[in-house]
């Protein structure tokens, strides 16, 4: 293991490829030194402030903890809370005789909030019951208003949408150039001795600036075209903006979009007839509409199969 | 340049003491900033980098352990890991297709040192060529082996990776050159 290889050749490909390489730059002592003034820390204040860190970490989890935790708890605390406020309001309520409710009042109290509403409606029960008890006569419920339900009632409703599916990136936080799979794909051609056929996709359907190449490889068990386009599809992260990937024994569909490039991409690899596998690229605008009619075509030309006419 | 000790240093920089950064920027800036430039072509990425390494190497002073390995070699072992992250992050990972050959052929030691030391000056040129389409940690180790010239034991505690296996990783490499060169 200690012996040291001479190969020569090898040492002299390194030795004139690294022949030129570039000189560390002039500043690079300034810049470091701006960067270590600004993370400058006293040492001592390194300790304090990790033990400041751990303390306010305990307090927020302890505050997530009484807040959060129990929130079904106070929720429904909150509404026995109302409705005992709203049935001991009943109490302060006055009672006139000859007096009756009307509806269309309730109604239009009602419309501000789902508890008012409730609180109400407790209300008018117990007054029903009050008016059995009070044989004397029906009674007239004048209803103060419960301050602050509105607020109460907003906290109950759900503002975000947390579902995961409702996450659309706006923004390419993690840039992974989408052309890299092209070139991947590229490389692979060439290695295999499989041309690019660049593709005219000039129709009517608007989609002049899609560049589009297809390429035809044979469907070896060696290249495992599928199994290494996944592998290059799932270097991606799953957040990169477009990302869309869906693929079977038969088909590998994948999409990226590219936010500093304003572009989009699609590959569609399949199966065709004649042992071989048919890899279709495209890139275009993100706002142009690409048709598939460009795709289409060129499968047909050669299968000799019209996709429309195909039976399922 | 700073007249301390690779020690003092090392206590300089432990204490957060401006001159001891100094003294091990200043020191082994140049030799940081080669080994990266060697591997990301970008001169603004490879100088970010070795900032990087500098930033931590600060921050992380206290796991340096003398007994392993000198200052210098700590110092590539955290820019070697920063670089193949970078590089990771910038190139899909990509198996070579040509990987299955390699097992295939049999060739011994001596034969693959006598193969890759003809003189022949279109063989170092293909080589030259044939360096770009080896995989990051492979050209790395060629580059850590041949042109910095440090043995295998030094290359392992960079690389994190056991002698043994790194010594097979290294005939691989070569193997699988010599494959591409007869191909």
């Amino acid at each position: 293991m200690n012996k040291r290889y001479k190969d020569t050749d090898l040492r002299e490909a390194l030795r004139r490829k690294y022949a030129e390489t570039p000189q560390l730059p002039a500043d690079f002592m300034a810049k470091m030194r701006q960067q270590t003034a600004d993370h400058e820390v006293p040492a001592r204040k390194v300790t304090l402030l990790r033990w400041l860190a751990v303390a306010a970490c305990l307090i927020i989890i302890i505050g997530i903890g009484v807040t959060i935790a129990p929130f079904e708890q106070t929720t429904d605390g909150n509404l026995m809370a109302k409705q005992e406020k709203s049935v001991s309001d009943v109490s302060s309520m006055t009672l006139h005789p000859a007096q009756t409710v009307s509806p269309s009042n309730l109604d239009s109290y009602s419309t501000q909030s789902g508890f008012v509403a409730q609180a109400v409606q407790t209300s008018t029960h117990k007054s029903s019951t009050a008016q059995k008890n009070d044989t004397k006569a029906p009674a007239q419920l004048i209803v103060e208003p419960v301050e602050k339900t509105e607020s109460q009632t907003q906290t109950l409703i759900p503002v975000e949408n947390l579902h995961y599916a409702a996450y659309v990136p706006t923004a390419d936080t993690v840039y992974q150039a989408p052309n890299r799979m092209d070139d991947f794909i590229a490389k692979i051609a060439d290695y295999n001795q499989v041309k690019a056929v660049p593709l005219d996709c000039i129709s009517d359907e608007g989609d002049s600036t899609a560049v589009s190449t297809a390429y035809v490889f044979e469907d070896k068990q060696e290249l495992d075209l599928f199994g290494r386009l996944l592998q290059a599809a799932c270097w991606y992260d799953s957040k990169t903006p477009g990302y869309l990937l869906n693929f079977s024994h038969q088909q590998f569909f994948f999409t990226l979009k590219d936010l500093r490039k304003n572009e989009k991409y699609l590959w569609i690899a399949e199966r065709i007839v004649g042992g071989r596998i048919l890899l279709f690229c495209t890139h275009s605008p993100i706002e142009t509409e690409v048709s598939s009619a460009c795709y289409q075509n060129y499968r047909e030309q050669l299968t000799h199969t019209n996709m429309s006419t195909l039976q399922f | 340049m700073s007249k301390l000790t690779e020690q003092q240093i090392v206590e300089a920089v432990r204490r957060g003491r401006r001159e001891g950064q100094d003294a091990l920027v200043c020191r082994y800036a140049e030799r940081v900033f080669a080994m990266i430039v060697r591997q990301v072509t970008d001169v603004m990425d490879a100088e970010e980098l070795a900032q990087d390494t500098f930033m931590r190497a600060f921050s992380r002073i206290d796991s340096y352990d003398p007994k392993k390995a000198s200052l210098s070699t700590w110092l590539c072992r955290i820019a070697y890991h920063l670089t193949l992250d970078f590089l990771k992050r910038r190139r899909p990972l990509i198996i070579p297709i040509e990987d299955s050959k390699v097992w295939q052929t049999d060739i011994s030691d001596e034969e693959l040192e006598t193969e890759l030391s003809t003189g022949g000056e279109e063989r170092i040129q293909r080589l030259q060529e044939l360096m770009d389409e080896l995989p990051d940690e492979e050209r790395l180790l060629l580059t850590l082996y041949y042109f910095e010239d440090r043995p295998l034991t030094e290359i392992a505690y960079i690389t994190g990776v056991e002698p043994g296996p790194l010594a097979n990783r290294l005939y691989r490499t070569r193997k699988k050159l010599f494959i591409k060169l007869k191909n």
